[in-house]
């Protein structure tokens, strides 16, 4: 009896699971289906991770940008963008911030999302704008090609961390395939550096200065130097929205763009915006360092990045990069 | 004869499901939505290859390790604070208060404290399992039948030989329903403690599926789980009606009166 009972408790689970999935895939929003609200205005839904970068939509949808040009515009904030990526396939969410990595992985996946806009730009002067390749006090590693057969942490499997740091460490005449890779939270990597428990990790602003100030320093800003700084962060779009409603796509794109001018020059009225945000202590709000915002979509750092990801094995078949960048 | 009819009881069922399930996912349907057929296509290819031996395995070890640690520890405590009235007392409190903590909760502090490595995911799974076997043990213990104790007493049964062939055995109903409990807790923290800085593990290469949009083999992960599972509940099925078997024998024997 124990064994039936059971046997019929899983399958009463695999049936709910099996119904509520087949309920989503056909009741999600088809894409291409958007209806305006009573004031005129389209409503849409922009995919963020939660990071400082949502201060930067945050303070375009407050000045009213996305209004002017005719959008009522919902912010979802997720804990990653490969969690979002259901959602923007469905159509439930129109446009999506996120590594270039995840857009060209749905596209080779078969799922039709296109890239539709920049975001951050890695600036080339300071390391702290985004996330860099650490190592502890009195590390032995001085170069990328020391991290071979080290264990090195980086915040995702399979994301820029990875694909970059291996191309750091191959254009520095080692070999990555020996790197013993983990995947570690960004503000965990100080104390794992300083236990010795990594070789080397991956972390961004605040905790770079964290490790800097416990005696390490930063082996490597691979981001820019393998030249993927100009497009760090871009704008995915979902593909049967963008083919259906392209004047409407760049609108968006326009809103997007006097949004990032107002945050390239108004830093100090983002940093009063992340202690409600984000809550972080607005000390760290105020000492937080800016990348650079930007909608330009550079078609030769994004094959570099389709590059790297078919040379590193994180896709199985080369994408096809034409499908991918969305023409206006 | 026999043998074929319980055989089609017990896959009937999910024959028919599998059977809805392949036909309910065909055509044109989100990528997301998980199809029988390359499921288990992957789960041949990236499960029963390469990956035992660098990922199941580990796991599985180390669920198992940490298994066996909970139950021995869980046991013996059990028996220690079972068996003293005050110990009870002056344990039982801050034990409702313990388990109740979600030990994944802890992983930021044991990556501090115990390290990046094997023993911090077995210490969050053992955090998390022991409490069953421990809580039940005590219950067990002290729920002792009182002729029994008091016979034991009299025919001068002290010291281990009262541990090992009265409480023991008389704590043991109690006993299994903790470590059987403490395996479903077990298999779902083996997962959990993989997904945090860890560089193997049926965990890892979920989420790793999960970040590189590689659906159908984060769903045959998602598959080898409850496989995991029911081969756990039927090996404990087995330990079960050794250990039990008086048990069973003497509610059999109390049902036919």
């Amino acid at each position: 009896m124990m064994s039936l009972s059971r046997v019929l408790g899983t399958t009463t689970v695999t049936v709910a699971l099996a119904v509520g999935l087949l309920g989503c895939s056909s009741g999600s929003v088809d894409g291409s289906t958007v209806k305006e609200t009573q004031e005129g205005l389209t409503p849409i839904s922009l995919g963020v991770f939660t990071s400082p970068s949502v201060a930067v939509i945050q303070a375009g949808v407050e000045q009213g940008f996305f209004e002017e040009h005719g959008f009522d515009i919902e912010v979802i904030q997720a804990a990653s963008s490969a969690a979002q990526l259901p959602a923007l396939d469905s159509g439930k969410i129109q446009f999506l911030l996120a590594s270039p990595v995840t857009p060209i992985l749905a596209n080779t996946q078969g799922l039709d999302v296109q890239i539709v806009a920049g975001y951050a730009q890695n600036d080339p002067d300071t390391v702290n704008d985004s996330t860099a390749l650490l190592v502890g006090a009195d590390s032995p590693l001085k170069s990328p090609k020391d991290l071979e057969g080290k264990k090195v942490s980086i915040n995702a499997l399979g994301s820029i961390g990875e694909i970059g740091i291996n191309a750091a460490v191959e254009a520095d005449g080692g070999d990555p395939s020996t790197i013993q890779y983990i995947q570690l939270a960004l503000g965990d990597v100080p104390a794992a550096l300083e236990s010795g428990e990594i070789d080397a990790g991956m972390t961004g602003a605040p905790w770079i200065g964290q490790v800097e100030a416990a005696g390490g320093s930063v082996l490597s800003d691979f981001i820019q130097e393998d030249g993927l700084g100009k497009n760090e962060l871009v704008i995915a779009g979902n593909g049967t929205f963008l083919k259906d409603n392209p004047e409407k796509a760049e609108d968006f794109i326009a809103a997007l763009e006097e949004t990032y001018e107002y945050a390239n020059e108004n830093h100090d009225a983002l940093a009063a915006m992340l202690p409600e945000l984000l809550s972080i202590p607005e000390a760290a709000a105020k000492n937080q360092v800016w990348t650079l915002y930007s909608a330009e979509v550079d078609p030769a750092v994004l094959g570099t990045f389709a590059e790297l990801m078919t040379r590193y094995e994180i896709v199985s078949n080369e994408p096809d990069m034409d499908a991918i960048i969305w023409k206006h | 004869m026999n043998i074929l009819k319980n055989l089609a009881y017990w896959l009937g069922l999910p024959i028919i499901l599998i059977l809805i399930w392949h036909f309910a996912t065909m055509g044109d349907i989100s990528p997301f939505v998980p199809r029988p057929l390359p499921l288990w296509e992957k789960f041949v290819s990236v499960w029963l290859g390469e990956n035992l031996l660098t990922d199941v395995l580990p796991s599985i070890g180390r669920l198992l390790l940490a298994l066996a640690i909970s139950i021995v520890l869980g046991v013996v405590l059990g028996v220690l604070i079972g068996s003293f009235r005050s110990a009870r007392w002056f344990f039982e409190p801050l034990f409702e208060f313990l388990r109740a903590i979600p030990s994944t909760i802890m992983i930021p502090v044991l990556l501090l404290v115990v390290g990046l490595n094997d023993n911090m995911r077995i210490t969050v799974i053992v955090l998390g399992s022991i409490w069953p076997v421990l809580l039940n043990t005590i219950t067990g213990v002290r729920s002792l039948d009182e002729v029994l104790s008091n016979s034991a007493k009299v025919y001068g049964v002290h010291g281990w030989g009262r541990v090992w062939h009265l409480v023991l055995p008389g704590a043991s109903p109690a006993i299994m329903a903790g470590v059987r409990q403490s395996l479903a807790v077990g298999l779902i923290l083996m997962v959990v403690s993989e997904m945090f800085a860890s560089a193997n593990g049926i965990g890892t290469l979920i989420t790793n599926f999960q970040n590189r949009v590689a659906v159908p083999e984060m769903w045959s992960g998602v598959l080898l789980l409850g496989v995991v599972g029911v081969v756990l509940s039927a090996i404990f099925a087995l330990v079960q009606k050794g250990v039990l078997k008086w048990y069973d024998g003497l509610k059999a024997a109390a049902d036919g009166n």
